[in-house]
């Protein structure tokens, strides 16, 4: 019912799955995006989620947390997830193989293999920050080429770059 | 009644949130429902104790009579004592089984007195008058002040009575605690309670049962008795605190039912006294309905952490809210039906560790809600009261938290099990072949044991968590100043920097994670696996040791930023903690801060104008900025810091860099007055080669670049030459080039094949540690190993290197590759523990 509705007023719908290792600023990106302003946070136990309506797309958004013993938990979030965010602290050189296991654990899983995947390389402030193309090398994306994947540099601090994201998930996803 | 009771409630729950004078005639609508519900079941209840009461008087019959039938069994047997035999034994038991049989009878009874209930309500009319005036009365008197009163003081009587009962003799509040307890409950649900009341009175032994004094239908002496019973309580409870405190912690571990939550006995205590004291105050004011309104919650059954009334959102099209008895229970959200009592539960959601718990969006027109959601659903909720919606998210955000914070390794292990069946098959060839390596290697291991069941059912897909896990956390907390935050006091810090070596409360390690990985890399104690070599680092520093360095200066008084406490704020703690690690300004002497600060202030002028609106550490910066400043007129310029000047936007970058790259630490450090980098390298070297952690983190918050490179070799390569696994660690988290080369073009690794530290070549590829670099000699660290024949390494290294062949994006070598490191790394540990050990029975035979 809600579906033909949406398909008549043309609303669309992405239920969007954001990971990531800890600390590369998953949750800063969630509340940017929902509140529009940057807020402080703490780990994440557990998960938020919210619905952040941009340009007449709902996305909504599941942000789980990332430390190692729970990351066995994503796995119950794949079902139905339209796209996954992967977000990367790009100033965390130290943990970039860390995060590309982990990349390819996930879009690996047959739940996600319908996934579009938006790398959201965050911290962009930072010096030591890698760039797009570094991050896109160790996590190994150029080998992936039957999925559509993206790499967006982002601060989410300043929300340099996230609308940017939602916008290449609006045009990419087939809803 | 418990029509009209349902029908108040219902109506109450519909009040929108848009009109509150409809949610007040709800309110009070369901007030004097309510009462007048509290008083019928206060009657039946009343009943029901009558009815034990005369149980109780059999069950002292039966055991009279087993009394004398003991006493004549033993004057018989006195008398034929040589003749002792198996069948007198028998008598005995006969005996014991007709006491059964007899106590059995009662029980039955006892389920027959329920048919009593329906007889009973003829004065009820009465009650529901004398209701209505009262209400009138004391509607808006301080009901949630008497409310927590009533919690807390009914939460302590009725522990107590079960656990603790010093005087028979003295005037026994059980029963009636039994009866309010009852009264706020539905009457179908008196069936458990009463079974719990039997509990109660048995273990009051032969003292006198007050509801057995009171007469049928007499609900005013019944009330009195309460009264009279809950004030003797608590004037009991003021007298004998020393025995109460043992009570009061049992009802709050019953209440709280989290291991890791600290019980503050003494505050919790004295808190629950002056409740008490209040209470006394009050008692007079005591009207029934506060007892309706006493949220339900604390459950018989230990299983179950909150269980009461809420309105359920029906998850269908006509989303209509239906009212259901719901339990926390083995860590799954349960729920049933009103109408038949032996119902099995429906389980709601059976694993709460994947629910978030928070308010119900403002789209919901009804009060007191909240949600649960789920990856797949989404529950809507509501409770009866603000305070009864609080306490259910409470319960059900601690269930979720302590399911986070337990050891889920078996969870894991189960979980990979099944993953693994989802993998591509192609991939098990190579799996296999790599467990028979793995297997071999274990066999002459003894430490190993615990990695072969594993082994043995074939599921080797995540590393396993360290075997020592379960007691790292511990252990860290062990370590002087471990047991409260380094950085604003709290208690049970669950939260590490484990490049800083400091423990942390949540709430600070939200702050040191804003400062970037360069500062500060937070992880769990709880929900991150530590690994051994960086649990030794851990265990070498500690809050007191590294707070003593970057606090060595702290002035005595007026410490600007104030010092973060246990409840700052957010900005508060930022600026503390900034100070602290990032400018580090107080672990210099004050003169040399000025000198500094003098440095920064001239170069403030120039930053200041071109700051922007988002700064993570803009003080740092100006530091920063000086130093560069000044290095540049030392002529010795930071490459990397003049390719950045070069164009504008990397120039915004630096300006907006949150502390530092290790060039920029080097910048600060060189700038210092302090460093004398050729007498320190001495000092710090030594440090490397002993493993003397400590010395090394003052030596770097004093401005030690980790990667100078003196006299041809580093700090990496002196502490791998020499073995030094949490030192290398240590290293390798602060900064340190992992591929750094001496002056013989050898990596660490090529040093760590050279000297056979098989630790140390786990360690330094676990963190992919290049393989193929090529020393002077034209040798690679693996044409090393082969040539001084060191089997381990050879086997890591083309372990190793056969992962990185495996160049598919479904790489099944990562795990295994892990395994066998750390299973390599684990019997190297061993070894090297009993080398030691040997060393030392050695030595002093030696010395003598």
């Amino acid at each position: 019912m809600g579906k033909i509705l949406s398909k008549i007023f043309g609303k669309k719908e992405m239920r969007i799955l954001m990971l990531g290792l800890d600390a590369a600023g998953k949750t800063t990106i969630l509340y940017k995006l929902k509140l529009g302003q940057s807020v402080t946070t703490i780990p994440t136990v557990g998960f938020n989620v919210e619905t952040v309506t941009w340009k007449k797309i709902k996305f909504n958004v599941w942000d789980v947390g990332g430390q190692d013993k729970i990351r066995p938990l994503w796995r119950h979030y794949y079902t139905g997830t339209q796209a996954l965010i992967f977000v990367m602290d790009a100033a965390d050189r130290d943990r970039v193989d860390e995060a590309r296991v982990e990349l390819h654990r996930i879009i690996n899983d047959r739940e996600m293999k319908d996934a579009i995947i938006l790398v959201f390389a965050n911290k962009q402030d930072l010096p030591e920050a890698m760039k797009p193309t570094e991050i896109q090398d160790k996590l190994g994306l150029n080998r992936i080429r039957d999925r559509q994947w993206h790499v967006q540099p982002s601060c989410a601090a300043t929300g340099d770059g996230l609308h940017e994201g939602l916008a290449w998930l609006s045009q990419n996803c087939k809803v | 009644m418990s029509a009209n009771m349902d029908e108040a409630l219902m109506k109450n729950a519909s009040g929108s949130r848009a009109k509150p004078g409809d949610a007040v005639e709800g309110r009070n609508a369901l007030t004097a429902v309510g009462a007048c519900f509290a008083h019928t079941t206060l009657d039946y209840v009343a009943q029901i104790n009558i009815a034990h009461s005369h149980k109780d008087y059999q069950i002292l019959d039966a055991l009279w009579s087993f009394v004398r039938e003991t006493s004549a069994f033993f004057s018989k047997g006195h008398a034929f004592f040589d003749e002792w035999t198996a069948s007198d034994n028998g008598a005995v038991s006969d005996a014991i089984a007709a006491l059964q049989a007899k106590t059995r009878v009662v029980e039955r009874k006892m389920q027959d007195v329920h048919s009593l209930v329906p007889k009973v309500s003829p004065f009820q009319p009465k009650f529901e008058l004398r209701m209505a005036t009262s209400i009138d009365q004391t509607k808006s008197d301080l009901e949630p002040a008497l409310q927590t009163v009533y919690t807390v003081s009914e939460r302590i009587c009725y522990k107590s009575s079960i656990i603790y009962y010093p005087d028979p003799n003295a005037f026994s509040p059980s029963p009636a605690i039994t009866v309010l307890r009852a009264a706020n409950r539905p009457n179908h649900r008196s069936g458990r309670r009463n079974r719990n009341g039997t509990h109660l009175r048995h273990s009051t032994g032969g003292g006198p049962f007050i509801a057995g004094q009171s007469g049928p239908t007499d609900r005013e002496k019944l009330e009195l008795q309460y009264e009279e019973a809950s004030r003797t309580k608590s004037l009991y409870d003021v007298a004998d605190s020393d025995a109460q405190q043992c009570d009061v912690e049992d009802s709050e571990v019953v209440m709280t039912r989290d291991p890791l939550v600290p019980i503050n006995r003494k505050n919790s205590l004295s808190k629950l006294i002056r409740k008490m004291n209040v209470k006394k105050r009050k008692n007079k004011r005591r009207n029934s309905d506060e007892m309706f309104q006493h949220p339900s919650g604390m459950s018989p059954d230990p299983d179950v952490i909150l269980e009461g009334y809420l309105n359920k959102r029906s998850s269908n099209a006509f989303k209509k809210w239906n009212r259901r008895w719901f339990q926390i229970k083995d860590n799954k959200l349960l729920y049933m039906h009103r109408s038949t009592e032996n119902e099995e539960p429906t389980v709601m959601e059976d694993n709460l560790m994947l629910c978030l718990v928070r308010p119900a969006p403002p789209n919901i027109d009804r009060t007191c809600c909240f949600e649960l959601v789920t990856p797949t659903r989404s529950h809507l909720l509501q409770a009866d009261s603000e305070s009864m919606c609080n306490s259910w998210m409470k319960a059900l955000q601690r269930t979720i938290l302590a399911l986070h914070e337990e050891d889920n390794g078996t969870k894991t292990a189960t979980t990979t099990v099944t993953q693994k069946t989802d993998s591509p098959s192609g991939a098990s060839s190579g799996l296999a072949t790599a467990s028979e390596t793995n297997t071999s290697l274990n066999a002459g291991s003894p430490n190993c044991a615990s990695l072969a069941p594993m082994l043995a059912s074939g599921g080797i897909n995540r590393p396993q968590p360290k075997l020592m896990s379960a007691s790292t956390l511990e252990q860290i907390r062990r370590v002087p100043g471990n047991d409260r935050c380094a950085d604003c006091g709290n208690e049970q810090p669950k939260w590490v920097s484990i490049n800083l070596g400091v423990v942390l409360c949540i709430e600070c390690s939200g702050v040191h994670r804003s400062l970037g990985v360069q500062i500060s890399k937070v992880r769990s104690l709880t929900m991150d696996s530590i690994d051994a070599e960086l649990r030794d680092v851990l265990l070498a520093l500690g809050n007191r040791q590294v707070n003593a360095i970057y606090l060595a200066y702290l002035p005595d008084k007026d410490v600007v930023p104030p010092m973060a406490m246990e409840d700052s704020s957010r900005l508060v703690r930022e600026a503390w903690i900034k100070a602290k690690y990032v400018e580090r300004r107080f672990s210099v002497k004050p003169s040399d801060r000025a000198k500094c600060s003098a440095a920064a202030r001239s170069k403030q002028a120039i930053t200041v104008v071109k700051e922007s609106s988002v700064s993570r550490s803009m003080s740092y910066n100006q530091v920063q900025d000086a130093a560069s400043e000044d290095k540049k007129e030392d002529d010795h310029i930071d490459n990397s810091n003049m390719l950045r000047a070069k164009s504008p936007e990397a120039n915004l970058a630096k300006r907006l860099s949150s502390c530092g790259s290790d060039s920029n630490l080097a910048a600060v450090g060189q700038e210092h007055p302090t460093v004398d980098p050729v007498k320190d390298w001495s000092l710090v070297s030594e440090a490397a080669r002993s493993g003397d952690i400590l010395v090394l983190l003052k030596a770097m918050v004093e401005g030690f670049d980790v990667n100078t490179n003196h006299l041809g070799t580093t700090l990496l390569h002196i502490a791998t030459r020499n073995g030094q696994t949490a030192t290398v660690e240590f290293l390798l988290v602060n900064g340190a080039k992992i591929n750094a080369l001496d002056d013989r073009m050898n990596t660490s690794l090529h040093l760590a094949a050279i000297e056979g530290n098989t630790i140390q070549v786990c360690q330094l590829l676990k963190r992919f540690a290049k393989k193929d670099e090529v020393n002077a000699e034209g040798k690679t660290p693996l044409d090393i190993a082969v040539e001084r024949k060191h089997a381990d390494i050879v086997t890591l290294l083309r372990l190793s290197g056969l992962r990185d062949e495996f160049d598919e994006y479904n790489n099944p070598m990562d795990e295994t590759v892990d395994v066998v490191i750390s299973d390599i790394a684990r019997r190297a540990a061993s070894e090297r523990e009993n080398s030691l050990k040997t060393e030392q029975t050695q030595q002093p035979p030696a010395q003598q």
